[in-house]
């Protein structure tokens, strides 16, 4: 091979190699972001899933118990459910399948696919119970 | 002559062509450092949220019931954290739960102080590795 052909040579294999690199980190970059923010959704659910967890426990029109000479106050962690006081509208919007008190079922969605569940410490009839809420 | 010029410019434009793809490489190298900078920590930050929210609940029913007993609490703490390393405290006495063989890092604690039907106060700290 002449000297003209060597050159010609060695420029396109270096030109093919920085090229693929170059798309070779073009390509992580974009899926790096693509699960990046699929990551930051599943956190922003999480966080909702745990919102909702909270207001179960502490607000009174939910599960948190309203003593009758004090309306407004609610006992947090305290609970008198009353499950046609439930707001199953929303309970079911926010895809709620099975609240929990111990042992005893509260509400029960018939989607039987159960993918997260969270847990707090509450007391019902005067003991210690734990409140499973668990997310279709 | 003619032979000299023409290798010149295949050899000028295989640099360039070689310039243009490593300033390729150095954009997008800084691309990706903007990206990584502002790294994603929802789902670490969620986890201790939660476990926040638990100690927070064992301290209030632990009010509400007046718990003033250090085993009644461990059972507390074991039904609603039963794989979690951490520690319970009432007054001077200390127990840690699930600690054997954890490492005990990013700690998270809270306390609480009530009068129990003794009218006396009695002082819970909880804590979470």
């Amino acid at each position: 091979m002449n000297m003209k052909g060597q050159i010609a040579v060695i420029d396109v294999l270096l030109f093919s190699l920085l090229a693929v690199l170059v798309m070779f980190v073009i390509l992580n970059t974009v899926l790096e972001n693509v699960s990046k923010k699929k990551s930051e959704a599943q956190g922003i659910k999480e966080l909702e899933q745990l919102l909702l967890a909270e207001r179960l426990v502490s607000d009174c029109n939910y599960l948190a118990y309203t003593p009758e000479n004090r309306k407004g106050l609610c006992y947090k962690n305290v609970l008198k459910d009353e499950i046609s006081k439930l707001p199953i509208t929303e309970l079911r919007d926010s895809n709620v399948c099975l609240l929990k008190v111990g042992g005893r079922v509260i509400y029960e969605n018939k989607i039987s696919v159960t993918r997260t569940s969270v847990t707090r410490g509450v007391v019902d009839n005067g003991t210690f119970k734990v409140l499973e809420i668990s997310f279709c | 002559m003619e032979h000299l010029r023409f290798l010149k410019s295949r050899f000028a434009r295989g640099q360039i062509f070689t310039i243009d793809a490593l300033l390729a490489l150095v954009f997008c190298s800084i691309f990706i450092l903007v990206f990584s900078l502002a790294e994603n920590k929802n789902l670490e930050t969620n986890l201790n949220l939660l476990k926040m929210q638990k100690i927070n609940d064992l301290l209030i029913t632990s009010q509400m019931l007046r718990i003033d007993n250090i085993n009644v609490l461990e059972q507390n703490y074991l039904t609603l954290l039963p794989n979690t390393c951490g520690y319970i405290k009432i007054n001077n006495a200390r127990k840690e739960i699930n600690c054997a063989n954890s490492k005990k890092t990013n700690l998270l604690s809270n306390s609480i102080k009530y009068i129990n039907n003794s009218k006396h106060i009695v002082y819970i700290e909880i804590g979470v590795y």
